[in-house]
């Protein structure tokens, strides 16, 4: 249908109506569709980068070992490792083994070899368990830690992510309990001002379920945070820093076979 | 052969069939220059040529190079027009090597992808006894536009499958018989039936995206017949 000639008018219906129906209309939602198409693409390279970059982590000089990673790495972890899936986060493990490090971003050492053999081998725990499953990793506790960090990953694809509030990582184990260091707080403004589109489409879904009389999703004790949806993220994550110590992440969780453990052997 | 159950021999007998389907698979595109007795050398000489003194394959020797035949660039260059009075061909000289790494991450797909950039080379094949990472496999497409890097487990070339009885002759068109196909039956590409890139045939030819195969059956009933499909 030429644009020129809109043809017959309907009497039932106003032609202004919520499809498009002039060429001009059309060409807009096109456009609209190659732009998210474009959007998807960029972010996927993106989340690309961030995989190749975090495969050679860590870069601080003198890092020796997951147990004291330096602040600018762990900064660096947790701002390149936000757009992540948990397949992404599976994806950056084996391209750390390929480099032949630890599958833990925060750790410099090599991977654990266990040498020729078959399928399944003996940990030092004395349980049977994958050997590939043993060899991603330098240690037990970094497979925990790594751990930790996937089960925070968001399974909605970055592209899928209007209106919802971003997360923030956490990373287990760091030597300083006190979060608050400058680096951070710094790099958490920054992380705020990148987001804060994000938020504001979050915050406007909100307002919205307000309207129509929903209940906001988020219930709190004290209801000041209705305001502030930001503080509602941070207490999220004090929520899960808690988790490790409620016991739901055992020192073996990761070696489990088919939900089953063996007890034999452990001391 | 006295040691037909050992290990190392199998692997000799594994790397000569991959070597050779290697080989005739760029014979088979279109006309890259191979001569006869390039392609299909006994086990023996393979023994001879490539082997390390303990009968092991030294996969360094396995490379090689072919150049396009006058005859291809010309079917691959494209049209000339006002603004490119002198268009490159779309088909250059192909590199070939057999990776002896163990495991394929990002970085090996970059040292191979700058390897055939500075080297000039318009493709690159590597292949490979492990499978690549999902970032390398991911990573290939972000190199995509500075060449063309193409890749196959020694696995998947023990055996040609164009070989195999069941498996039609498949023939790539150029770019004026694609033409003069869409013209003849007043098509756009986009009607013809399709074929994916990564199909074992598409790939074996080292199909692009928008190159059509003309496909050759032989019937009891309806004698040779060919169908067209388009690489998407
Ligand atoms: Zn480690």
């Amino acid at each position: 249908m030429a644009a020129s000639n809109p043809g017959p008018k309907s009497i039932l219906k106003k032609p202004a109506g919520s499809r498009p129906t002039t060429e001009q209309d059309r060409r807009a939602v096109a456009i609209q569709h190659a732009q998210i198409l474009e959007h998807r693409k960029e972010l996927e390279a993106q989340i690309l980068d961030d995989v190749i970059l975090l495969s050679e982590y860590p870069m601080a000089p003198g890092a020796t070992s997951s147990d004291d990673p330096a602040p600018s790495d762990v900064v660096d972890f947790k701002t390149h490792v936000r757009l992540f899936q948990p397949s992404d986060y599976d994806d950056l493990i084996e391209e750390r083994n390929v480099n032949g490090l630890c599958g833990y971003v925060l750790c410099p050492k090599a991977r654990r070899k266990t040498g020729p053999g078959g399928e399944w081998t003996l940990a030092a725990s004395g349980q049977i368990v994958k050997r590939k499953e043993l060899e991603k990793w330098c240690s037990q506790k970094c497979a925990r830690r790594a751990l930790y960090v996937k089960v925070q990953l968001n399974e909605t694809a970055a592209w899928e992510r209007a209106g919802i509030p971003d997360i923030e990582i956490e990373v287990m184990d760091l030597p300083t309990v006190e979060p608050e260091t400058e680096e951070d707080r710094a790099a958490k403004k920054l992380g705020e001002l990148t987001l804060e589109d994000q938020r504001q489409a979050a915050r406007d879904s909100a307002a919205l379920a307000l309207e129509r009389g929903e209940l906001p999703t988020t219930a709190t004790p004290t209801g000041v945070a209705r305001k502030t949806p930001v503080k509602v993220t941070l207490k999220e994550n004090t929520e899960i820093k808690e988790t490790p110590s409620t016991g739901v992440f055992e020192d073996d969780d990761h070696l489990m076979v088919d939900g089953y453990k063996s007890t034999r052997g452990v001391e | 052969m006295d040691e037909g159950n050992d290990a190392r021999s199998k692997e000799v007998v594994r790397l000569w069939r991959a070597w050779r389907t290697a080989h005739e698979m760029i014979a088979d595109r279109q006309e890259y220059e191979l001569a006869e007795d390039e392609i299909k050398i006994s086990l023996d000489r393979f023994r001879s040529d490539y082997c390390n003194p303990d009968g092991s394959v030294n996969r360094g020797k396995l490379q090689f190079s072919a150049r396009p035949s006058d005859s291809m660039l010309r079917k691959n260059t494209p049209p000339k027009t006002d603004s490119d009075p002198d268009p490159t061909p779309d088909c250059g000289p192909v590199w070939v090597e057999f990776l002896s790494d163990t495991s394929f991450g990002v970085g090996q797909i970059r040292n191979f992808a700058k390897y055939i950039i500075t080297n000039q080379y318009k493709t690159g094949i590597m292949i490979t006894h492990g499978a690549l990472s999902p970032a390398a496999r991911k990573s290939l497409a972000s190199v995509e536009n500075l060449a063309k890097i193409e890749c196959f487990l020694e696995e998947d070339l023990l055996v040609n499958i164009t070989h195999h009885e069941l498996v039609p002759r498949h023939v790539l068109l150029s770019r004026e018989e694609k033409t003069a196909l869409l013209k003849r039956y007043r098509l756009k590409e986009t009607q013809l039936p399709r074929i994916l890139q990564k199909d074992p045939v598409a790939r074996y030819l080292g199909l692009k995206r928008g190159q059509v195969v003309k496909i050759i059956r032989t019937s009891e009933t309806a004698g040779r017949y060919a169908s067209y499909r388009l690489c998407v």
